[in-house]
């Protein structure tokens, strides 16, 4: 199914778009690859139909005459140089998890770990750990694991078939995705869990769950994730990368199991609650043209864009590994759309390849070997350092006229004065946002020179979260706000918070009663001003439900800080069905604004008290309080210098409005200084206050 | 300043600005720079230029469907509740198709693999019923406990408790129960104050 998306390159002259400007390729330290990395007679055939690696307006095996995804020329992820540097993705490990990966492809086997994979697919659940050297590809729907790996890692230079993005990245294939619907969510999180054990740097998930309604997934699960982003890597934190999904519109009756007149449903990444997290990084698809592939999820999830193309037919897809053998596989499947997937050509007699996949899919393995040339270049970057490389590097693209309105892609009439999303939004630091997009497509080789010099000290990781139980601090409490039916203006919800950090991502969870939760539009605006849009208007969605307190994330605010008046929006699109916002709750995440952090409000009017007849030895400060709420305690230094604690080292006096000192021995007509500063009930604290006094007697 | 957010806005979307080529990455890191409104971004002031998007399916007319609401059927126990938002019916019970019979109790609800019916037999399992989509699922007879330490592992594995899952690092046990028995294995270990979850058989991540 072909499907229409942003028009925006149709409707205006191609000398108005931006032009993808390329950095220039460093020049080659070798001639092709490193010597130690050579592999085979240096060629690979069809490594020149792959246009996500070099763009030159190549047709991929389509007939590339489609209007939405034809082959534009640098449309790429500007990968030459990064090879020209040495780097390969040499000694970086990924794990492929995926419905399984035919592990001897002769495209793929000098790179995959041997002893690693597994295979999960087995009917008795109880057994979830089963090391299988060939993890299965029995049916022709398996080949999805196998194209997903060529993708990131096939092996470079060796006489055969495309390369990876990282063609010297290991791999193991793990067979994860279950062909039998139903599983206790203990088999899921054993296998997220045993995936831990083989010391991987980056795992690959081109999987997800439906998007036509709201899937909740045990947190538990993305604990696990969490877990591994703390403690892999020896404590740098393995990179997890997730497809943001095929589901920027679909059928109704995907979802419902039963069959349904013709009705579309428009997907968001924070349908899903494993999407939700900000420990993974979720990567929606762009096609040869270089705008949105025609089905990629959007939401403000989304960190990054990969290339994943259309369908192989008119517009190119991806040319990958694929089940070896004219009987199975995608090939197998689609031998009727061209000669090359048919074997009837030279360039796959074996029908070893397949020009047919995409999706996000393919997206996520992209930007998989993305990260493992980032990794090559540079080892010591966490999966935070990751993040903001992505996010620093990452190129806007499709990019006309600002702001430009992405109307309803239904073509609905939304409420009077409300536009349903834009392509890209600048927030409060100048970055520029897309819930299409993320912070861009992923460039390669900005990214690796960027690793290679990294020098960014991102600071300890910090959440706004209470650390007894691990419950989220901000909470509006209970609400009763009833939504405005069919209103562009909608109703809002303020909650204050004090937590000051650099923003990195921002999580909410709102409780909405309403009969219809399709008509909602839920935004959220920042201290800033800047606004989000977590959920997008009339969105279709198969659910007459909420669920209970259902996380929304949004990157949109990458880099912001964070302190001040937040405000959840809610809108209802359509008429009809009211509902009511009954609570909301927001949690930052990102690093404290200085190593100490600057919360909470320090007191102010400091002074001595005008007679010093017990300066030497008790000196008193009055002060006015500090405006905190949260306040813990205060505390008092004395020294030679402003702030200095060369005299007496801060101690606490507790909650009071003056302090004194006793039992000091200072020297007569010396000038001291007394500091004071202000605790949270976080251990933030406050910028100190100081005043000096001369000892005169 | 709007108006210069404006104008800079548009130099850099529209390639006007005459920033050399291969200065491309120098610029990208400009760009962060370059624009930095002291103000919020009001879109409204700034003219947005609507796409003229025509891309509705040409056989289709914008409607929602929602799903047959069940919700009024379901009877549960407010007390116990899966982790990820389903009710536990209590009037309910499922069995596969091929063995449920119409004398068993009224079909509710049935899905590829399993009829839900009102009331009970010896072999029907308890069914979780999701509000969000008023479809049911089977609830799994495998209980997760959190914050298991060792100690307590072999506590409750010497009470005769059979294993499914053990992960040291992440204080996580899995015990087997059985579809008879695994709501009152549930109330139990919550009397004793364990942070014990119910695990619902419901959809599985599929390929994108």
């Amino acid at each position: 199914m072909i499907k229409l998306v942003l028009l925006s390159l149709l409707m205006l002259p191609i000398s108005c778009i931006k032009q993808t400007g390329k950095i220039p390729a460093p020049a080659a330290v070798v001639t092709g690859p490193p010597e130690d990395n050579a592999i085979g007679s240096g060629v690979d055939p069809l490594a020149s139909e792959a246009w996500h690696l070099k763009n030159t307006g190549q047709a991929s095996f389509s007939t590339n005459i489609g209007l939405y995804g034809q082959s534009v020329a640098g449309q790429d992820i500007d990968i030459e140089g990064v090879l020209n540097l040495g780097i390969s993705g040499k000694g970086v490990r990924i794990a492929i998890s995926d419905n399984g990966v035919q592990v001897n492809h002769p495209d793929l086997q000098g790179n995959e770990l041997a002893g690693f994979h597994r295979n999960y697919a087995i009917n008795d659940p109880y057994r979830w750990h089963n090391v299988d050297p060939y993890p299965g590809f029995a049916t022709v729907s398996q080949s999805h694991g196998t194209s997903v790996a060529g993708l990131a890692a096939a092996v470079g230079w060796n006489g055969l078939g495309s390369r990876g993005v990282a063609p010297h990245a290991k791999f193991a294939g793990f067979q994860f995705i279950v062909d039998y619907g139903s599983e206790p969510q203990s088999s899921v999180l054993a296998r997220f869990i045993d995936q831990t054990d083989g010391e991987f740097d980056i795992f690959n998930y081109s999987y997800g769950y439906p998007q036509c309604t709201y899937v909740e997934q045990d947190p538990t699960i993305n604990e696990a994730i969490e877990s591994g982003t703390k403690q892999l890597r020896n404590g740098k934190g393995a990179i997890y990368i997730q497809s943001a999904g095929n589901s920027y519109d679909g059928l109704v009756s995907e979802c419902s199991g039963v069959a349904l007149p013709v009705a579309y449903y428009l997907g968001n990444t924070n349908f899903s609650s494993d999407m939700t997290t900000p420990h993974k990084i979720i990567v929606g698809a762009v096609n040869a043209r270089g705008i949105i592939s025609s089905y990629s999820t959007p939401g403000s999830g989304v960190w990054v864009s990969a290339p994943g193309g259309e369908f192989g037919t008119d517009s190119p897809a991806m040319v990958t590994t694929d089940l070896t053998g004219c009987s199975a596989g995608y090939s197998f499947i689609s031998a009727s759309l061209n000669a090359f997937n048919g074997g009837r050509i030279e360039q796959n007699l074996g029908c070893n390849y397949n020009s047919r996949m995409n999706g996000t899919s393919s997206a996520a393995p992209v930007a998989s070997g993305t990260v493992a040339l980032m990794l090559q270049a540079n080892p010591n970057l966490t999966w935070r350092d990751v993040k903001h490389i992505l996010a620093e590097t990452s190129e806007v693209i499709d990019n006309v006229v600002f702001p430009l309105v992405l109307d309803h892609p239904l073509s609905e009439t939304l409420p009077v004065g409300y536009d349903y999303d834009f392509a890209w939004l600048p927030n409060a630091t100048g970055k520029f946002f897309s819930n299409i997009y993320g912070f861009g497509r992923i460039n390669a080789l900005a990214a690796v020179l960027m690793a290679q010099t990294y020098n960014v000290n991102l600071g300890t990781y910090a959440e706004t979260i209470r650390e007894d139980d691990g419950s989220w601090y901000y909470s509006s409490g209970t609400l009763s706000t009833e939504i405005t039916d069919a209103s562009g203006v909608g109703i809002g919800s303020n909650i204050e918070v004090r937590h000051n950090f650099v923003i990195e991502s921002v999580q909410v969870q709102v409780n909405i009663d309403h009969p219809k939760p399709s008509d909602l539009a839920i935004h959220l605006v920042a201290p800033s001003g800047y606004e989000s849009r977590l959920i997008l208007m009339n969105s279709h969605t198969y659910a007459v439900a909420l669920p209970e307190d259902k996380q929304l994330l949004t990157n949109f605010f990458y880099g912001e800080e964070s302190r001040g008046v937040w405000r959840l929006k809610v809108y209802d699109g359509d008429t009809g069905d009211v509902g009511t916002l009954t609570g909301w709750k927001i949690k930052i995440n990102g690093r404290k604004v200085t190593p100490d952090g600057s919360n909470p409000d320090p007191v102010y009017n400091l002074s001595m008290a005008p007679t010093y007849s017990s300066g030497r030895t008790s000196p008193v400060a009055t002060f006015i309080p500090s405006m905190s709420p949260d306040l813990a305690r205060y505390e008092i230094s004395v020294g030679t210098s402003p702030g200095a604690t060369d005299v007496s080292a801060w101690e606490s006096i507790g909650i009071a409005s003056s302090a004194q000192f006793e039992d000091l021995s200072l020297i007569t007509d010396r000038v001291y200084y007394f500091n004071i500063r202000a605790v949270d009930d976080r251990e933030n604290v406050s910028v100190v206050q100081t005043t000096s006094w001369i000892t005169t007697f | 300043m709007k108006k210069y957010l404006i104008i800079l806005g548009f130099m850099i979307f529209s390639g006007t600005a005459q920033t050399p080529v291969e200065n491309e990455f120098k610029k990208s890191v400009v760009k962060a720079k370059i624009v930095e409104p002291s103000q919020p971004v009001s879109v409204a002031t700034l003219t947005p230029h609507r796409m003229p998007v025509a891309r509705v399916p040409a056989q289709t007319t914008p409607v929602t469907i929602l799903p047959t609401r069940l919700d009024h059927l379901v009877e549960r126990d407010p007390a116990i509740k899966s982790p990820t938002g389903e009710w536990i019916a209590t009037n309910i019970t499922a069995l596969p198709l091929n063995t449920y019979q119409p004398s068993f109790g009224k079909e509710i609800y049935r899905d590829a693999y399993f009829a839900y019916f009102e009331g009970k037999t010896e072999d029907s399992v308890p069914v979780a019923f999701n509000p969000v989509n008023q479809r049911f699922h089977p609830l799994s007879h495998i209980l997760l406990l959190k914050k298991i330490n060792e100690d307590l592992r072999r506590e409750i594995i010497d009470e005769g408790h059979k294993e499914y899952y053990y992960n040291q690092r992440m204080g996580l046990l899995s015990i087997q129960s059985s579809s008879q028995e695994v709501l009152s294995l549930y109330s139990e270990f919550k009397k004793r104050g364990l942070d014990v979850r119910l695990e619902v058989l419901k959809e599985s991540v599929q390929p994108r």
